[in-house]
């Protein structure tokens, strides 16, 4: 056996601990990379697909970790691999290498004296080698790695704390169909069927609703037939949600000569600013329903079904002045039935009160009628009472 | 000569003696340290080595200068087409003994020389071609039924000349395998030429050289070269370097397949082993290294291939050919 091996096997340790150095160095490296690459994906993920949460990705990266760890720990360079590195990286000239195949002497060596000379000779070369093994770079920079992982961690997280901007699912035909029945702002609110969401939107409808409500003649034309576009055909009745004016010049507009609920001394109470005056019905509408008594379908006009619950509040108030027969007479008719089967005594005709005469709203500023209107609507009144 | 337990000296006299060789001749032959090494390397691992290059360059010059720097017996040649086999082996005269009886004597040719200096080789005949190319392979000439041995070291230096092809005889690539070195001589450097003129201006410097060895230290030295050690890794890198250059088998590179209609010979890798070993004694190693084969694979391998028309055509050289071969295996050791 040569004599150089305390040298030879010094060099050689000193290369294998520093090939396992450069092994975790790169595992690192590599873990760096890929830690970057896993949190854009989970960024990615998040905000194209689905929320990811933050514990899944830890839980990826610290698997990926473990698993570069482990594999760089795990295999220990053998002798021939840190004599070949040293023969190239270390000038060794391929003695080391040479060395390690020629420690048992094999038997086809006759002549001793250059094993003697192959073992001084890499003994020799032994301190060169650890000096250049001392003054070697190492082998992988992380500066890059370790930076580009920061930057992504950052960016990552930064990510995850929003809210996932994915697309919602496609809803289903039986939704897309009843769409339609609850108006058209349904669709244009994003998340609707999230709880919060609806919420939300629950409450900005509700602020809505009210300022609509406080001043609710202004915007009466549009109101009147919103969210009802496809229920609201001809010789249907408006409730008495809707104001005169509103009611008044939308019907006959819609239905010229129709007649008038609410030209005669039909009933109304006089606080009652939503008054059935103004429903008209089609000269076709043979199964005409008495104006106001139709049941009362736009307490949710132009807000989706999850905005029905906050109006509550002007819901029982419709179903009150449903309910009191006196507010809703019919013009043509002595006795009035309701035929919401809700509403107490609903479908059977009621002779025994005769309805109260229609009581003009009280005049209100908001309430006035412009000039042209009045002399519209005397005018209108006149005509009804003469084919009458 | 029988192989003897070397000394631990005397690998370290061989590397003395052959660091000296190479000086010596580098101070007489300017501007060709690797021609000139080369050449050593050549003698010492009993090969031949075909020179070519222009006229003037020195071919000659350094064949005689090897000759007496090595002590050696040496002989020339010079070919031409009406050159005969018997000039070159020798020949039967009828002669005349001291006591009056007359009888065939067998006269040598110039090829019982230890150093012969075949001059324009390819000027000789395709007979007397294979004539010395026999002695050289097979280290001996029969004639008339009797072989005679040739003197040892015995080594061949052939030189050729690229141009003026008119009336040359191109040696076949069958008797171009027997030469284990193809060196090219290249044009010196300005800086070597106004050396040349300091040395050799006025007198030829190898006429005036002193040997440094003898023919029994060339044998020794080419013993122990025998000895030098070569790992497996070395052996593995031999042959995947032969290997390479064989464009039908499975190592060869896509240049070898492109450039190469035919490889190198089994020939070729013990060549390049054998001088490996040299090279490493040179230089004062006990073992071949990579570098070793690296070095000498152009000189062993550039006459030892065939490049298809194509290439040929298209104005590839069996060097640049081989250049992308050798790259190639170097990068995937």
């Amino acid at each position: 056996m040569p004599t150089a091996t305390a040298e030879v096997q010094t060099l050689l340790g000193a290369v294998r601990r520093a090939l396992w150095r450069a092994q975790l160095r790169a595992a690192v490296r590599l873990a760096l990379w890929g830690s970057a690459g896993l949190m854009l994906l989970a960024a990615a993920v998040h905000l194209a697909f689905r929320a990811v949460p933050p514990g899944a990705v830890l839980w990826a990266l610290g698997v990926q970790w473990a698993s570069m760890m482990v594999w760089a720990a795990t295999r220990r360079p053998a002798d021939a691999t840190c004599a070949l590195w040293a023969d190239r990286h270390l000038g060794g000239a391929s003695a080391f290498t040479t060395w390690l195949e020629m420690g048992p002497h094999p038997p086809g060596i006759a002549n001793a004296a250059v094993l003697r000379w192959l073992d001084a000779w890499t003994a020799a070369r032994v301190p060169d080698s650890l000096r250049r093994l001392a003054g070697r770079p190492p082998s992988a920079h992380l500066a890059r790695p370790l930076l580009c992982m920061l930057v992504c961690a950052a960016l990552t997280t930064l990510v995850l704390t929003m809210p996932s901007f994915a697309p919602r699912a496609p809803r289903s035909p039986a939704q897309a169909g009843a769409a339609p029945a609850f108006g058209t702002a349904d669709a244009v609110l994003p998340g609707a069927d999230v709880p919060q969401a609806g919420q939300i939107v629950s409450e900005i409808a509700s602020a809505l609703r009210a300022a609509q409500l406080s001043d609710a003649p202004a915007p009466a034309p549009a109101r009147g037939r919103a969210g009802q576009a496809p229920a609201a055909g001809p010789g249907q009745a408006d409730d008495g949600q809707v104001p005169v004016r509103a009611n008044a010049g939308a019907s006959v507009a819609a239905a010229p000569g129709a007649r008038a609920g609410a030209s005669g001394p039909s009933a109304g109470p006089p606080d009652d600013g939503s008054a059935a005056a103004g429903t008209a019905q089609s000269p076709g509408a043979g199964a005409a329903r008495q104006a106001g008594q139709s049941r009362d379908e736009r307490a949710g006009a132009g807000v989706s079904k999850w905005l029905r619950g906050t109006m509550a509040v002007q819901r029982p108030q419709a179903r009150d002045r449903r309910l009191s027969p006196e507010k809703q007479a019919d013009m043509d008719r002595l006795g009035s039935y309701d035929d919401d089967p809700a509403l107490p005594g609903s479908g059977a005709m009621r002779t025994d009160a005769a309805p109260a005469a229609a009581t003009p709203p009280p005049v209100t500023a908001a309430l006035r009628l412009s000039p042209a209107e009045s002399t519209y609507v005397q005018a209108w009144l006149k005509a009804s009472a003469r084919n009458r | 000569m029988t192989s003897q337990p070397a000394t631990d000296s005397a690998y370290a006299d061989a590397h003395r003696q052959l660091a000296d060789l190479r000086a010596l001749l580098g101070r007489v032959i300017v501007g060709q340290a690797e021609l000139v090494s080369h050449l050593i390397t050549a003698v010492f691992a009993g090969g031949h080595v075909l020179i070519e290059g222009l006229p003037g360059l020195g071919k000659t010059h350094l064949a005689k200068a090897l000759a007496a720097a090595l002590g050696l017996h040496w002989a020339r040649v010079q070919c031409t087409p009406d050159l005969m086999p018997a000039d070159v082996t020798g020949a039967e005269i009828y002669a005349t003994a001291a006591g009056g009886a007359s009888m065939f004597e067998f006269r040598p040719g110039p090829v019982f020389a230890q150093l012969v200096l075949v001059d324009e080789i390819n000027r000789a005949t395709p007979r007397t071609q294979a004539a010395l190319l026999e002695a050289m392979q097979e280290g001996q000439v029969t004639h008339a039924g009797t072989t005679h041995r040739l003197p040892q070291p015995f080594c061949v230096v052939a030189t050729q000349n690229p141009i003026e092809l008119e009336g040359t005889y191109p040696l076949p690539e069958a008797q171009l395998d027997r030469f284990m070195f193809k060196l090219t001589v290249p044009f010196p450097t300005r800086a070597s030429l106004r050396d040349m003129l300091d040395v050799s201006l006025d007198a030829e410097p190898s006429d005036t050289l002193q040997p440094i060895a003898d023919a029994g230290a060339v044998l020794r030295i080419t013993q122990l070269c025998r000895t030098v050690l070569l790992g497996e890794r070395c052996k593995d890198a031999a042959v995947d370097l032969i290997v390479a250059t064989q464009p039908d088998t499975g190592g060869a590179s896509s240049d070898a397949r492109r450039h190469i209609r035919y490889g190198a010979s089994p020939r070729a890798l013990q060549a390049l082993v054998r001088a490996a070993r040299v090279r490493a004694l040179m230089a004062g190693r006990p073992h071949v290294d990579v570098d070793d084969l690296t070095a000498l694979a152009l000189p062993v391998l550039r006459h030892r291939i065939l490049l298809r028309l194509e290439s040929e055509l298209d104005g590839h050289t069996a060097d640049s050919a081989l250049a992308t071969v050798i790259d190639g295996w170097r990068r995937r050791l």
